[in-house]
C-alpha cells in the first residue's frame, strides 16, 4: 500500500487509536484515584456494613436495611457534584495540558493528525477518565449487591446516568475554558471564575446598587434565577438533591442534570471551535485567543473594581457612596493594568494608558448615574391604577406571635393606596435615613432626642413587591424607617399608613394566616405558654387535653370579634401593654410535606397567638378547661412588667405583685 | 519539493517573517542560517505545519501542509528543544509514533539499535543526557521513514563521533530514498560539509538562496602582491567587495566569474596572484556583509 494511501485514511479520521491509548495510559493516576474512590464508597462500603449489620440483625432485618442502604444510593450525587467539577478540571488540565508549552504544543501539532482528531482523541480520552472508572464501579455494585440479594438497579441507574451528565457538563466546561488559555496555572482559575462569576459579579453588583440606591433591596428574583442557572455548581446541586415521590427516593430535578449534559456537549462543540482557530504560539499566554484578550482585560477590571472597591469601602467603615465610586475606580484601573501585565507578561504596562481612559469614564459614568439616579429608580412610585397587587413585608408590630414578619398581600384598592403612601412616606424620609443608615447609632440619639421626646421609636424594614398592570414587576425594600408615635394621627405620614394597614381585621386575618392552616393542615393539640402560677411563682407551659379544635373556633370568634389578634406597632405603648397578655396559646398542626421533603409524609409545625384581655370567648374556654383558674394566669404585660418591676428581681412576687394578681378579673 | 510563498507571520505586533519565500527541491540537502531571532524556527514550524502563516503559503509537492496529515506524515521533524512525554522511553515513543506514521519501519528501528548503542531504549528519556536525548530522536525520526526531514539545531550537543554518523545515516537516506532533508543550523562549517543547498535568513526575509556550488562559483578570495606592494588602481567595474593587507600581501574579495577576475588582475603584472576557495563563513561575510550586521554577527 502507497504512503499517499495509508496517510490518506488518517487525515479523514477523527481520532486515533494510537493517541488516545497513549493519553489513557499516560494518565492512570486520574482514572485509578477516581475509581478508587467511588469503588471505596461504594461496592466497598455495601460490602463493609453488609458484614457489620450479619452478626447483629436477623436476616429479615438485614434485608431491609440492605435494601434502605440500596435506595438511597442517589443520596452521593451531593458529593457527585463536587467531585465531579474538581475531577472534571483534573481530566482537562491534564489531556490538554501539551497546549500550555511551546515544546510540547509543537511536538503534538506536528503530528500527522488534523486538530479535529487530535481534540477529540483528547477529549475523549479525558472523558473516558470519568465515565469508565463509573461504569466499572457500576458493575462491582450491581454485583456486590447480587451477591448480597438486594440487587435494585433504578438508584444504581440514577447515580450512573446523572453522575454521568455531572462529569459531561463540568469536563466539557472545564475543556471549553482550556481552550481560552495557554497557561496551566491560569485555567483552573478561569474554570473557578466563570463557575461562580454570575454569582459574585450579581451580588457584588447588588450591594453596590444597595449602597447607591435609595429603596434598592435586591434584583428581582427572574435576575437570580437566571443567575443559578449560570452557576453550575448551585443549579445542580439542587437539581440533584433527592426527595421521596411514591415512596421512593429520586431526583428532585433529573431533566436539568440532562439540559447541562447537553450543554456539556455544546461547549465541547465551542471549545473545537476555538481550537480550530487556536494559534499554537500562543502556549504560555494567560489568553490564547485574541478576540477574548480586551473581554478578560476589562473583565478582571470590573471584577477587580467592584470587589475591591466593596471590600476598601467596607474596611474603612463605610463613608460616603462617592468614596465607594473612588474605591471602584481605583481598583478597576488596578484590575486593568493588572491583567496588561499578565498578557503583555511584563511590568511595563503604563503604555496602556488609552485604554484605561474609557475605562475610567464608564466606571465615573456609570456611578454617576447611579448616584443621581438618572434612571429614576429612587423616586418610582407606581401609581394605583397600575397596580394589580401588592405584597408588603416587614410591617413588624407586636405582640411577638404568628402575626408578624408574615407578608402581606394586598389587592384591594383601598389598602393598595395605603401601601403607596406607605411608600411616599419612605421616600420622603430618604435624607433621614441614609444618616441613620450611616450613622445609626447617633442618628438613633438624634431622634429620641429631638422628634419625640414623650413617646417611642421603632423602625421598620420594609419590602413592597408591586405586581403591575402590565405585567412587570416593581420591588423596593427600606431599612431603618423610623416611626414615631407622635405622628400616628398625622395622615400621610409613615406611621399613620402603617397603623392604617394594621388596624384592617382583613388584613391581619391574612398576617395569621388562618387560611392555610385551616385548608391544609390539622390541628394536633394546643397548650399556654407563660402561664403565671401563683403557688410556684413561675412561669409555665400548660397543656390543654383534648378540645383543641373547639379552641381553635373561640379564638377565631373572638379574632372575628377584634378582640385578639390586635397589632401594636409599638411595643412598649401603653395599649399594646394593656392589652396584650405575657401568655401565648399554641396550636400544633400537621402539615402536608413541602416540595422537596424526602421521606416525609407530613411535618409537625405550631401556630401562636397572644391572649388579650378581651378575648373573651378563648378565656371562657381555658377557664372551663380548667386551663385557667386562680392559680394559673393569664397576666397582661403591663401587669407582668409591675410584677417584676415590684419585686426587684425576675417572677419574684410582691405584695404590689399580688395585689395586680388579686384584682385579676377572669 | 518544498515551496514556501510569500509568508507572513506576526507575534503580538513583531513581524518574525516579512514575506519569506523559499523552495527546497526534492532529495536535496538544504541549509538554513541566519542570525538568532532571523526567524529559522518559525518557518520550520510553518513547513512542519505547525504554525498557521498570516499569509502566503507553504506547500509540499503542490500541496498545503498546515492541517494536511497526508503532507505530515511524509515529515519528520527534530525541533532544538525536544519534548517528548513524561517518563515515556524510546521503545514507548516508537510505539507511539508507529500508530501514527503509516511508514514507520519496526525492522529499522532494530537495525538502528546498532547505530545508537548508548541509548537505553527502555529508559525513560528525560533521564537521558542531552546528547543522548538527540541520538534518541534521530532514532525515532528515521524510523518513521520520512520523505522530508526538518532538522533544527539537529547534531547541538552531539558529540563529533556520533555527529558523522548521524550525516552518514541522513546522507544515506538522501542517497537511498531521495529523502529531503531541511537544516537549520548556526555551525555553517558542518553545514558546508553536508548541504547542496543554502538559505540565508535576515529579518524573517530569505535574502539569499542559492547552491553551495554556485555561490562558490561567483565569488573569488585573490592573495596578490604587487612589486611596490602598493595595490594599483583597479578597474572600477572590478566587484571588490573586501581588501585587507598584511605586508605586502592583499587579499582582495571579489564577486564575479573566477577566471575573468584573475585575467583582469593579471593585467596589473603582480609578482603573486593565488586564488583560494572561500568558505561558507567567508562567503556570508564577504556576499552579504553590506546587506545585514546581523549576517556578519553570525560568523564573527
Amino acid at each position: 500500500m502507497s504512503w499517499e494511501v495509508r496517510t490518506m485514511r488518517s487525515g479523514t479520521s477523527f481520532f486515533n487509536t494510537a493517541l488516545f491509548r497513549k493519553t489513557f495510559l499516560r494518565f492512570w493516576p486520574i482514572w485509578a484515584l477516581y475509581t478508587a474512590g467511588w469503588t471505596l464508597v461504594l461496592p466497598l462500603r455495601l460490602w463493609a456494613d453488609a458484614m457489620r449489620w450479619k452478626g447483629s440483625s436477623t436476616p429479615k432485618e438485614l434485608a431491609e436495611r440492605l435494601q434502605n442502604a440500596v435506595s438511597q444510593i442517589p443520596y452521593l450525587l451531593e458529593v457527585g457534584v463536587a467531585l465531579a467539577a474538581v475531577m472534571g478540571l483534573v481530566c482537562a488540565m491534564a489531556v490538554f495540558s501539551y497546549l500550555y508549552s511551546s515544546r510540547s504544543a509543537c511536538m503534538m501539532h506536528a503530528l500527522p493528525l488534523r486538530r479535529e482528531a487530535l481534540f477529540l482523541t483528547q477529549y475523549l480520552a479525558g472523558l473516558s477518565f470519568l465515565l469508565l472508572p463509573q461504569l466499572a464501579v457500576f458493575a462491582l455494585t450491581a454485583a456486590t449487591e447480587a451477591a448480597l440479594g438486594c440487587l435494585a438497579l433504578w438508584p444504581l441507574v440514577q447515580w450512573l446516568l446523572a453522575q454521568g451528565g455531572l462529569c459531561l457538563f463540568f469536563y466539557s466546561f472545564a475543556v471549553f475554558c482550556a481552550m481560552f488559555t495557554g497557561h496551566l496555572a491560569a485555567l483552573p482559575v478561569f474554570y473557578g471564575v466563570l463557575n461562580l462569576l454570575a454569582f459574585l459579579m450579581t451580588s457584588l453588583v447588588e450591594a453596590v446598587c444597595d449602597l447607591f440606591l435609595y429603596g434598592f433591596r435586591s434584583f428581582p428574583s427572574p435576575v437570580w434565577e437566571l443567575v443559578d442557572h449560570l452557576s453550575p455548581p448551585v443549579i445542580l446541586s439542587n437539581a440533584v438533591s433527592i426527595v421521596s415521590r411514591d415512596d421512593a427516593f429520586v431526583l428532585y430535578q433529573p431533566g436539568l442534570v440532562a439540559v447541562y449534559a447537553a450543554a456539556g456537549v455544546a461547549l465541547s462543540i465551542a471549545a473545537l471551535l476555538i481550537y480550530r482557530s487556536r494559534h499554537i504560539e500562543s502556549a504560555g499566554d494567560v489568553v490564547a485567543v485574541k478576540l477574548v484578550r480586551p473581554l478578560f482585560k476589562y473583565g478582571v477590571a470590573l471584577c477587580a473594581g467592584l470587589t475591591g472597591g466593596m471590600f476598601t469601602y467596607e474596611l474603612l467603615s463605610g463613608l460616603s457612596d462617592l468614596t465607594l465610586m473612588g474605591w471602584i475606580l481605583f481598583w478597576g484601573l488596578a484590575g486593568y493594568f493588572a491583567a496588561e501585565m499578565l498578557l503583555r507578561k511584563s511590568f511595563r504596562v503604563l503604555a496602556a494608558w488609552k485604554g484605561a481612559v474609557p475605562l475610567a469614564a464608564v466606571i465615573v459614568l456609570l456611578s454617576l448615574s447611579v448616584h443621581y439616579d438618572w434612571y429614576g429608580f429612587e423616586d418610582r412610585v407606581p401609581q394605583a391604577d397600575q397596580v394589580t397587587a401588592v405584597t408588603l413585608n416587614g410591617l413588624h408590630s407586636a405582640p411577638y406571635d404568628d402575626g408578624q414578619g408574615r407578608g402581606l398581600t394586598l389587592e384591594d384598592p383601598e389598602q393598595i393606596a395605603l401601601v403607596l403612601q406607605l411608600h411616599r412616606a419612605a421616600l420622603a424620609l430618604e435624607e433621614e435615613n441614609r444618616e441613620e443608615e450611616s450613622d445609626p447609632q447617633g442618628y438613633t440619639e438624634y431622634l429620641y432626642e429631638e422628634s419625640d421626646p414623650q413617646g417611642y421609636t421603632e423602625y421598620l424594614y420594609l419590602d413592597l413587591h408591586y405586581e403591575l398592570a402590565d405585567g412587570t414587576a416593581l420591588e423596593r425594600g427600606y431599612s431603618a424607617l423610623p416611626i414615631v408615635e407622635s405622628d400616628r394621627g398625622v395622615e400621610g405620614t409613615l406611621t399613620w399608613a402603617a397603623g392604617q394597614l394594621l388596624s384592617d381585621r382583613e388584613n391581619m386575618e391574612q398576617l395569621y394566616g388562618f387560611h392555610d392552616i385551616e385548608a391544609n393542615c390539622r390541628l394536633v393539640a394546643a397548650y399556654l405558654e407563660d402561664v403565671w402560677n401563683t403557688q410556684t411563682r413561675q412561669y409555665e407551659t400548660v397543656y390543654i387535653d383534648g378540645s383543641t379544635e373547639k379552641l381553635w373556633q373561640a379564638m377565631k370568634q373572638d379574632f372575628a370579634e377584634g378582640t385578639i389578634g390586635v397589632r401594636y406597632l409599638f411595643d412598649n405603648s401603653v395599649e399594646r401593654m394593656e392589652n396584650t397578655c405575657a401568655t401565648d396559646l399554641y396550636f400544633d398542626y400537621e402539615a402536608p410535606p413541602k416540595p422537596g421533603d424526602v421521606g416525609i409524609s407530613s411535618y409537625g409545625s405550631s401556630f401562636s397567638i397572644t391572649l388579650t384581655p378581651q378575648a373573651s370567648h378563648t378565656l371562657a374556654l381555658l377557664h372551663e378547661l380548667k386551663v385557667l383558674d386562680e392559680t394559673h394566669l393569664a397576666l397582661t404585660n403591663r401587669e407582668a412588667e409591675a410584677l417584676e418591676l415590684g419585686e426587684g428581681g425576675a417572677y419574684a412576687p410582691s405584695t404590689q405583685a399580688e395585689a395586680v394578681i388579686e384584682g385579676y378579673d377572669f | 519539493m518544498i515551496q514556501v510563498n510569500n509568508v507572513v507571520k506576526s507575534f503580538d505586533g513583531f513581524r518574525a517573517l516579512d514575506g519569506l519565500t523559499m523552495s527546497v527541491e526534492g532529495g536535496s540537502i538544504y541549509g538554513l542560517v541566519g542570525p538568532n531571532g532571523a526567524g529559522k524556527s518559525t518557518i520550520l514550524r510553518h513547513i512542519t505545519g505547525i504554525y498557521r502563516p498570516d499569509s502566503g503559503s507553504v506547500r509540499v509537492d503542490g500541496q498545503p501542509v498546515y492541517e494536511n496529515p497526508a503532507v505530515k506524515s511524509r515529515m519528520a521533524w527534530i525541533p532544538d528543544e525536544l519534548y517528548y512525554f513524561l517518563s515515556a522511553s524510546t521503545r514507548d515513543m516508537m510505539k507511539f509514533y508507529r500508530g501514527l506514521y503509516p511508514q514507520f519501519d519496526d525492522k529499522r528501528y532494530q537495525t538502528l539499535k546498532d547505530a545508537f548503542p548508548a541509548v537505553d531504549e527502555k529508559q525513560p528519556i528525560r533521564r537521558l543526557s542531552k546528547g543522548m536525548q538527540k541520538q534518541s530522536a534521530f532514532w525515532l525520526a528515521l524510523c518513521c521513514m520520512p520523505d522530508i526531514l526538518v532538522l533544527d539545531e539537529p547534531v547541538d550537543g552531539l558529540d563529533p563521533v556520533m555527529r558523522r554518523q548521524v550525516w552518514s545515516l541522513l546522507m544515506g537516506d538522501v542517497a537511498q530514498r531521495g529523502t529531503t532533508v531541511l537544516v537549520s543550523s548556526h555551525n555553517l562549517r558542518e553545514l558546508e560539509d553536508v548541504c547542496d543547498h543554502v538559505g540565508i535568513l535576515s529579518h524573517g526575509k530569505v535574502l539569499l538562496e542559492r547552491s553551495l556550488t554556485d555561490l562558490q562559483d561567483n565569488i573569488l578570495k585573490l592573495q596578490v602582491v604587487f612589486p611596490d606592494g602598493q595595490l594599483p588602481q583597479l578597474p572600477p567595474d572590478l566587484n571588490v567587495l573586501h581588501v585587507t593587507q598584511l605586508g605586502r600581501v592583499h587579499t582582495l574579495i571579489v564577486r564575479g566569474e573566477p577566471a575573468v577576475i584573475k585575467s583582469r588582475v593579471a593585467v596589473f603584472s603582480p609578482m603573486l596572484m593565488e586564488a583560494l576557495p572561500l568558505s561558507l563563513e567567508e562567503i556570508f561575510i564577504y556576499e552579504l556583509g553590506g546587506e545585514d550586521y546581523a549576517v556578519r554577527d553570525i560568523v564573527l
